[in-house]
């Protein structure tokens, strides 16, 4: 039985150790998406990210706003038909760069595969009352790679 | 020095308790460092679903590092050991289910992002630190005189 109750402590003191380290951790999972998990809702509503070929039934469906978070430069150059340009650094010295709207679902990018700044932004967005923020895991080269729709041009 | 069948046991012993220590407050590390890529990759096993795999990627590498510390100290190793096999346990059935499932996916076991994929080494891989976990707790388990899961 002494070894059974250890186990349950190691159990508690985990998750307890688990929750404060991932709350202190900068990149942290929000406590926000954490309480989603036992939500109904939580499908609906989070921030995750989703496969290009998801993020092409959006496009289709023109269900979503995409957001590209590369520099402006090279938003101009080629981006995904009617994507905003919101550039990682531009959005935290000035966040009014972001469409206002928090009840839209926006699906962001950048070229890599899941990239930090999409993560930072996401969390921030959640962080600020936006109800569904998505970004593509495997970036916007894999949808240059399965060769789906590109623009070029300043965009809206 | 001779090692008679008692010392070559006692050193084995403490060979696996250092390395599995050691093992998992590596693995722990990066896992800590990137919860939500993380999580990520726990969703990609296609086995607890999105909010689950969350909470797997808060709990499980705080569990890690803190059985890995226990086993490199010494301390509560009974329970260590026993949470030592119960994980290696859980890898395996992980990793072997998303092999059999075809998932092309990073293992995810000591790095979160670029590690190698499933494959029939990982398998091999997995097959073995469970091997020397359950090797770890029979020679433990023979030392303190007992040979219950559960004392």
């Amino acid at each position: 039985m002494k070894r059974f109750k250890r186990i349950i402590i190691i159990g508690v003191v985990s998750l307890l150790a688990g929750v404060l380290t991932n709350q202190l951790h900068r990149e942290g999972i929000p406590w926000r998406l954490l309480a989603l998990s036992f939500s109904s809702a939580n499908m609906n509503e989070a921030w995750r990210p989703v496969s290009t070929d998801s993020s092409f039934v959006h496009f289709m469906r023109q269900s979503a706003v995409f957001v590209d978070l590369r520099p402006q430069d090279k938003y101009t150059l080629d981006h995904i038909p009617g994507a905003r340009s919101c550039p990682f650094f531009n959005f935290f010295k000035n966040p009014s760069i972001f469409p206002d709207d928090k009840n839209l679902t926006y699906i962001l990018y950048c070229f890599e595969p899941m990239c930090k700044e999409a993560r930072i932004m996401g969390q921030q967005l959640i962080k600020e009352g936006y109800t569904q923020v998505l970004f593509i895991r495997n970036g916007y080269k894999e949808w240059l790679e399965k060769t789906f729709p590109v623009e070029s041009g300043a965009g809206p | 020095m001779m090692l008679n069948g008692k010392n070559w046991k006692h050193w084995l012993l403490l060979l696996l308790r250092i390395g599995f220590g050691l093992m998992l407050i590596a693995a722990s590390i990066d896992k800590i460092r990137h919860p939500m890529p993380f999580a990520e990759v726990v969703e990609n096993y296609r086995v607890l679903g999105e909010g689950l795999s969350r909470w797997t990627a808060v709990i499980v590498p705080c569990m890690e590092l803190l059985v890995g510390i226990l086993l490199l100290i010494g301390v509560w190793s009974d329970a260590a050991i026993t949470v030592n096999v119960l994980l290696m346990f859980t890898f395996l059935i992980l990793v072997l289910q998303a092999y059999i499932r075809g998932l092309d996916i990073d293992c995810g076991c000591f790095f979160v992002e670029g590690e190698s994929k499933i494959g029939i080494l990982k398998i091999i891989e997995n097959t073995l630190f469970l091997l020397g976990s359950i090797v770890l707790y029979r020679l433990y388990s023979k030392q303190r005189g007992n040979d219950g899961i559960i004392s």
